[in-house]
């Protein structure tokens, strides 16, 4: 380990493997975040997402050593990790919490954007969390297949690449289901586009009278 | 470029991808002419910009502080329960294996040795077995009642049946297999010379008869031998003469059963 610069995924997983606690730890907290968030998107539940995310490091801790590192990355090892334990939990369980807190939101069906020009009101951010809320749902009501490739193309901002390592498929697989699910949401979201239209609409006949 | 070509790019143009420049340019030149695909990089833009607000307002949250102080106490009580796995993994796989190995050629030798010493049946000091003698022919009757004193001068049909008749340790089941071996080569021996009474005082008994339809090759299996009283009447069964008198007595009788539980032969004692 080089103690000028910070180590690897891999030369912590060794030291880990090792018995070294504070590796672990480095370990735990560069990629918890990104764990994390990748369950939390793909079931909306924090319970479950905290769940998964300790499972995820107990598997590393228990059978890291089976981790091959020719066939990708520590963090892609992780996630697709991450990934069965989601698919096997949300399987077994039908697992499928719309949004915490925010449940009265989704009777209100999906929301648009707020127009960014000015600085943002209290109404504004109101609106642009509904409307944040709203692309949530429509993303955790994909089927699983599509929802996981928007998670982690769109959300995890990863290339095909690193989704297919994720996902163990092939990188034109991803490509396909990507754009089959980016489809698919833009049918959920368009009633709101709609509305933004036909709002945009009144306002521009209430110009023309004036 | 046409519609079809454009939209197997659409969404790297929407998400900003990396797209030939070429390509590009012919894709955006072609929402120019065309207002449907227009409209459909429209609608995957909106899209792209949706989602990063999502990923920007969920790009702060990480799992509680709690997780990690439980995941590095399972990973103590983790080495605790394997101390230097991961350091010893390869070499304890070689053990093992090795272990495994040698076990497998111990218990081939012992296998081996033990059929050299024991070739026809496992010793059993307490259990004797051994390989009975077999009545050649059902013809040789003998009636080892009592009032037959003298069985070296039985006869049926002219034959001689003294021979027939063997010393036979009074309680088998004290008696190791190397003292029935002896027994028996002596009873041979008396074979071979018929001078010589099978009565030596002891036990006399008939040659063992199969019992049923077993097959004489069943009988070469060994077994265990088990001392009996019978009906004196079980005689006629295996065609011997039943003394009519004393028909309401018993006979003793040795049961050679074999190694499955079943009556293989049968001899009568006297």
């Amino acid at each position: 380990m080089n103690p000028h610069t910070d180590p690897s995924d891999g030369e912590l997983l060794q030291s880990m493997l090792a018995g070294e606690e504070e590796a672990l730890a480095a370990l735990y907290r560069r990629r918890q975040g990104g764990i994390y968030r990748f369950a939390l998107q793909m079931c909306g539940s924090k319970t479950l997402a905290e769940d998964v995310t300790q499972e995820a490091f107990m598997v590393l801790i228990r059978d890291g050593q089976t981790f091959d590192p020719e066939r990708g990355s520590v963090n892609g090892f992780l996630m697709g990790v991450t990934r069965n334990l989601l698919l096997r939990r949300l399987q077994r369980e039908r697992f499928y919490v719309p949004m915490e807190d925010d449940s009265d939101d989704e009777a209100k069906g999906p929301k648009s954007f707020p127009a960014c020009d000015g600085p943002p009101g209290p109404l504004d951010e109101l609106s642009r969390s509904e409307a944040i809320t709203s692309v949530r749902i429509a993303v955790l009501t994909l089927p699983e297949r599509y929802r996981e490739v928007v998670v982690l193309c769109d959300l995890q901002d990863m290339s095909y690449v690193e989704a297919a390592e994720v996902l163990s498929c092939a990188v034109g697989t991803i490509r396909s289901r990507l754009h089959r699910a980016r489809a698919l949401l833009i049918e959920k979201l368009r009633p709101a586009r709609q509305e933004e239209e036909a709002a945009s609409t009144t306002a521009k006949s209430a110009r023309c009278f004036a | 470029m046409n519609c079809q070509n454009f939209e197997s790019i659409v969404n790297e143009l929407a998400r900003q991808e990396l797209v030939e420049a070429n390509v590009r340019e012919q894709a955006l030149a072609h929402t120019a002419d065309c207002e449907a695909c227009g409209l459909r990089l429209a609608d995957e833009r909106g899209l792209t910009q949706k989602l990063r607000a999502v990923a920007n307002e969920m790009n702060g949250l990480e799992a509680p502080a709690r997780i990690e102080d439980e995941l590095l106490g399972a990973f103590r009580k983790h080495k605790l329960a394997q101390p230097g796995r991961s350091a010893n993994y390869a070499w304890r796989y070689w053990a093992t294996a090795a272990a495994a190995v040698l076990l497998i050629v111990i218990g081939i030798a012992a296998l081996s040795m033990r059929s050299i010493h024991s070739p026809v049946a496992a010793e059993n000091p307490k259990t004797p077995t051994f390989q009975p003698k077999i009545a050649a022919s059902t013809n040789k009757t003998v009636e080892p009642g009592v009032d037959q004193p003298k069985p070296a001068q039985l006869t049926v049909e002219g034959v001689a049946l003294g021979s027939h008749l063997k010393r036979h340790p009074k309680s088998l089941s004290d008696r190791p297999n190397s003292a029935d071996k002896r027994n028996e080569s002596e009873a041979q021996k008396a074979d071979r010379d018929s001078t010589v009474p099978a009565n030596y005082g002891g036990e006399v008994a008939t040659d063992f008869m199969p019992v049923g339809y077993t097959s004489p090759m069943n009988l070469q299996d060994g077994g265990q031998v088990m001392r009996v009283e019978l009906p004196r009447s079980t005689l006629a069964g295996f065609g011997l003469p039943v003394n009519m008198e004393r028909v309401n007595e018993r006979v003793k009788a040795d049961v050679l059963v074999g190694p499955d539980g079943q009556a293989r032969a049968i001899r009568f004692v006297q």
